[in-house]
């Protein structure tokens, strides 16, 4: 039973990153696009956790991490470059 | 045979899938921006944090390891998300980006912080 | 075996491994640190050999890479005792000229850290009983000698004299390692001991001119031999005490070394005979040339050293036991006068301001003492009895005599041009004496010139090792039974293969040798006289390039074409690279597509058994597809910045799934970590690029492009698929078998690091130490402009 949760899972959470990428399209501005590509990068790291929970492997794991952390940088800095257009001080 | 950990791990991947299909169609259907950003931020926690509890119910080799791992995976989840929005909403700011016309308190002060020398936030 | 022979390179490498931190100790304690490690190497040194007093040598071995031949052998013979004494002896004095030469605010942990590392280098040279091991301590020499050389490195000359030196040797080192290879190769064998026993049957190897050839010019480089010789007045942009040690009296004779360890095997041969003397000749007589045409008082010990290091070549290139001995005697001779005729040369320098014998004159009224002990060692150097070095230069003429030279290789020489070799012999004994009394009146009678300092008598401290040298020119003198000729004995035997019972006396009777010791110095003294009018002036520039003009030509041409070469391609326009990268790539998947055989041509091919794919669902898989390529259209077709930087970094986090549907999770962390790090990247980079690109390419230019990127894309799948439809089978059963028998270890991912892919690991420590090297360079950079 597990085994067809998670694909329907999977399944649901391309779809998610669909609907996002529509947004990535559209967005009017910028942001619009950043908030976007955001949340496909936490719908990457669901996906990949389910992958794990599926092949019942933590190696996965390591780079949702990885993932969580520099999907944040990224984007802070990607925000920080749209405000002030220079990231390092 | 499905054992009481399947059954509950198959329960918190759907209740997180809902979070996250919830926050995907928000991100495509409200008005502006900044009520665009908050349908995201409940699939980021929720969603994945149910998920990453399934992991831990299933997922074989030592438990400490694969629930230190997810604990950790939930914990920069919860820091990082409220930074990224307010990163992102002061960009939307400066740049200009007007709320809906349905917005009744507005906080930010009147002019944008920060000099805007080098970015096209209108894309 | 006494392996306590290894502390003898060991002991100062260690000390130069911990000075760099130890500035605390200032500019009195370094000195004495230094000089203490060097003495107690010194007695250990002759503890340890005291059996190669008697004529036994004392060796040391431990197997390092047997397979390859590599041993660490050490060897202290005759000849080794004789090298290790002038290493230690010499650098003691040195660091005891260097404590009151240099300026307490120099960077003096460095320098005496280069120091002993180059003192460990030089002793690893001459106790080296494995030629692979001597030629690492080779290297080592010229990258100490480097460091010491550019030690003022905000001195543009101390630069560019560095990096001749270290060109100059390094391909020197090259041509040794070189030869040294096919030498080894074609005898068995690299160790020295092993060699030196079948000297008549290396000698019949066909290999052996090239071995010979190659090794020669690595001693030649090293010696500064002609036409390698410009390097060391280059290398007089070093300070005072580097000179003393380096370039008079260790490493200059290092090449010198070389050919007398190997003159037991190759002197008999008539290519050694021709080339070795040929050269050595030649560099003594424009050595001497050189002496007299430069107006730089080092610049003349310099072209001196490479007129008396030609010498002692040309004397090794006889063959004969006497020319041996000559040579032999006139290493000890020539280490004692010209390390007191720099250290000399920098005490004027550091009292009257100037080295230049235009400013300089008249000293001796102000410097009295400084004159007497500068005379001494000018007097020895030309050769005046009753001296070392007219003991020396007699045995030199002896040697080059037809009666001497009946039994060597050169014995028809001797026979058809009798007079050939003794007239070159007084004709550089002659520049020689010429060039000695330019030194000594040119700076210290004379009118007084115009002194930029007034100068007055140094400390005693800094005195004292050029009189220490200087009364051991004088001892020798007069007794050289007592003093000398034990140590001459047992090195002269240990090069020749044979006990050798020299005798070396101040009056050998009326023979030739002392009739050409006359004419060469009244000669001399006449060629003085008939250029004294000049004496302030430089001769005349000799027609014709020299070589230090050639190698200018050779880097800059080298440099220049390299330049020209690069910015052709290198146009800094990104459509250019990846035109070409791309390009490259299409050549060859297209060329192995015309050879290859299709596993799907002809007919549906089922995929192989064992994909190694995990289990994704379809439809999320088509969905990602979709989304990837959705976004990568936006990244292609938008317009405007920031949509393509941001679908760019979502196709490269999508792409990561695909490594996931393939089972590889390291890859999927290596993709997340880079297309984050470059998304950062090309944000930071931003902020530099102008505002607006151009508004419109070309159409014909779009076309093109997207064209050439549809094939790219295609050949990319179609490369992909071919792969994957091929049998699978992990390489990893190969490993595993192999890993403990084949490798000897049991943890199969660290032998694959360490010895499966070696090469690949060796790759990225190189690359890893460059950007390490480049980061700290910038960071320094930065530290100096703030």
């Amino acid at each position: 039973m597990l085994a067809t949760v998670t694909s329907i899972v999977m399944f649901g959470l391309a779809l998610s990153m669909a609907l996002c990428a529509y947004r990535l399209f559209r967005g009017p501005a910028v942001v619009d696009r950043l908030l976007a590509v955001d949340t496909i990068s936490t719908n990457l790291l669901a996906f990949l956790i389910v992958l794990s929970i599926d092949q019942r492997t933590d190696v996965y794991l390591d780079s949702v991490i990885v993932l969580a952390l520099l999907a944040f940088v990224a984007t802070v800095a990607i925000a920080k470059a749209l405000v002030w257009g220079r990231i390092i001080d | 045979m499905t054992s009481g950990a399947e059954i509950l791990a198959s329960v918190l991947l759907l209740i997180g899938l809902a979070f996250t299909l919830l926050g995907s169609v928000g991100l495509v259907r409200f008005p502006d921006f900044y009520t665009r950003m908050h349908a995201p931020t409940k699939a980021t926690t929720l969603g994945v944090s149910s998920m990453a509890l399934a992991a831990v119910l299933v997922i074989p080799g030592g438990i400490v390891a694969v629930l230190m791992k997810a604990l950790t995976i939930i914990a920069f989840l919860f820091l990082t998300a409220p930074i990224g929005a307010h990163m992102m909403a002061r960009a939307a700011r400066s740049g200009g980006i007007a709320p809906c016309e349905e917005t009744r308190i507005d906080e930010m002060p009147t002019e944008p912080v920060g000099e805007d020398d080098g970015g096209h936030p209108a894309g | 075996m006494r392996l306590s022979l290894l502390v003898i390179p060991i002991l100062p490498m260690i000390l130069a491994g911990l000075l760099p931190s130890a500035g605390r100790l200032g500019h009195r304690g370094l000195p004495l640190v230094c000089g203490a490690v060097a003495s107690v190497t010194l007695l250990l040194a002759l503890r340890v050999a005291a059996p190669a007093f008697s004529g036994h040598a004392v060796t040391a071995t431990i197997p390092w890479a047997p397979a390859t031949g590599l041993n660490l052998t050490f060897l202290v013979d005759g000849l080794s005792l004789l090298f290790l004494l002038l290493i230690l002896g010499i650098g003691l004095l040195v660091i005891a000229f260097a404590r009151f030469y240099l300026s307490p605010d120099e960077n003096l942990p460095r320098f005496y850290a280069s120091l002993m590392l180059f003192m460990a280098a030089m002793l690893g040279v001459v106790t080296a009983g494995n030629l692979l091991l001597l030629v690492v301590f080779w290297e080592l020499t010229s990258i100490s000698s480097f460091l010491l050389i550019g030690f003022w490195d905000r001195d543009p000359a101390a630069r560019s004299g560095a990096y001749q030196s270290l060109i100059v040797t390094g391909i020197g080192g090259l041509a040794l390692l070189a030869g040294v290879l096919v030498l080894g190769g074609a005898a068995g064998t690299f160790d020295i001991v092993a060699l030196a026993a079948r000297g008549a049957e290396i000698r019949a190897l066909p290999e052996m001119p090239v071995a010979l050839g190659l090794i020669l010019v690595g001693a030649f480089t090293k010696s500064a031999q002609v036409p390698f010789h410009f390097w060391l007045p280059s290398a007089m942009a070093a300070p005072t005490p580097v000179s003393a040690y380096l370039h008079s009296a260790t490493m200059v004779k290092a090449g010198i070394f070389l050919l007398a360890r190997l003159w037991t095997i190759f002197a008999a041969t008539e290519l050694w005979f021709y080339a070795v003397t040929g050269f050595g000749a030649a560099t003594m007589l424009v050595g001497g040339w050189g002496a007299l045409r430069h107006t730089d008082l080092k610049r003349l010990l310099a072209y001196s050293t490479i007129s008396q290091l030609g010498l002692i070549t040309m004397l090794y290139g006889l063959g004969t036991r006497e020319a041996a001995l000559a040579a032999t005697f006139h290493i000890l001779n020539h280490a004692s006068f010209k390390a007191a005729l720099f250290m000399s040369a920098g005490i004027i320098d550091h009292e009257a301001g100037t080295r230049d014998f235009a400013q300089l004159g008249g000293l001796r009224r102000h410097l009295p003492r400084m004159t007497i002990l500068v005379g001494i060692a000018a007097a020895s150097m030309a050769g005046i009895p009753p001296l070392n070095g007219f003991m020396s230069k007699e045995l030199f003429y002896e040697a080059t005599l037809p009666a001497h030279m009946a039994d060597s290789i050169g014995a028809s020489l001797g026979a058809s041009w009798p007079w050939l070799l003794p007239v070159v012999a007084v004709l550089g004994s002659t520049l020689t004496m010429a060039y000695c009394l330019r030194l000594v009146i040119g700076t210290f009678f004379g009118p007084e010139g115009p002194y930029p300092q007034h100068p007055h008598e140094p400390p005693a401290g800094m005195r004292a090792p050029v009189e220490l040298l200087a009364t051991f020119c004088v001892a020798v003198g007069f007794l050289p039974g007592l003093i000398a000729e034990p140590l001459i004995a047992t090195a002269t035997s240990a090069v020749v293969g044979a006990h050798v019972h020299p005798h070396l006396a101040l009056w050998h009777g009326l023979n030739p040798a002392l009739l050409m010791t006359l004419i060469g110095l009244s000669a001399g003294a006449a060629l003085y006289a008939a250029r004294r009018g000049s004496a302030r002036r430089a001769l005349p520039p000799r027609l014709g390039r020299t070589a230090g003009e050639l190698y200018d030509v050779a880097i800059h041409g080298m440099m220049d074409s390299a330049r020209a070469l690069t910015s052709r391609y290198q146009t800094g326009r990104l459509r250019t690279y990846i035109l070409t990268i791309l390009g490259l790539l299409l050549v060859l998947a297209g060329w192995h597509a015309w050879h290859a055989s299709w596993p799907g041509a002809g007919g549906a091919a089922p995929l192989p058994a064992r994909m190694p794919m995990t289990a994704v669902p379809r439809g999320a898989m088509v969905i990602t597809v979709l989304t990837i390529a959705g976004a990568a259209s936006v990244c292609a077709l938008y317009r405007h910045r920031w949509p393509s930087i941001l679908a760019l970094g979502l196709v490269g986090a999508l792409v990561a799934i695909y490594f996931a549907w393939m089972s590889a999770p390291d890859l999927v962390l290596t993709q997340l970590l880079v297309e984050s790090v470059t998304t950062i990247l090309v944000v930071l980079v931003l902020y530099f690029l102008p505002r607006k690109t151009r508004d419109r390419e070309p159409r014909l230019r779009l076309i093109l492009d997207g064209a050439f990127a549809l094939l790219v894309g295609v050949s990319a799948s179609a490369v992909i698929y071919a792969i994957l439809r091929r049998p699978f089978e992990s390489i990893s059963s190969y490993h595993i078998a192999n890993s403990l028998e084949g490798a000897g270890g049991g943890n199969v991912v660290n032998v694959i690091l360490v010895d499966f892919r070696g090469y690949d690991t060796l790759g990225e420590i190189t690359v890893l130490s460059i950007a390490a090297i480049g980061v700290l360079a910038l960071v320094q950079a930065g530290r100096r402009t703030t």
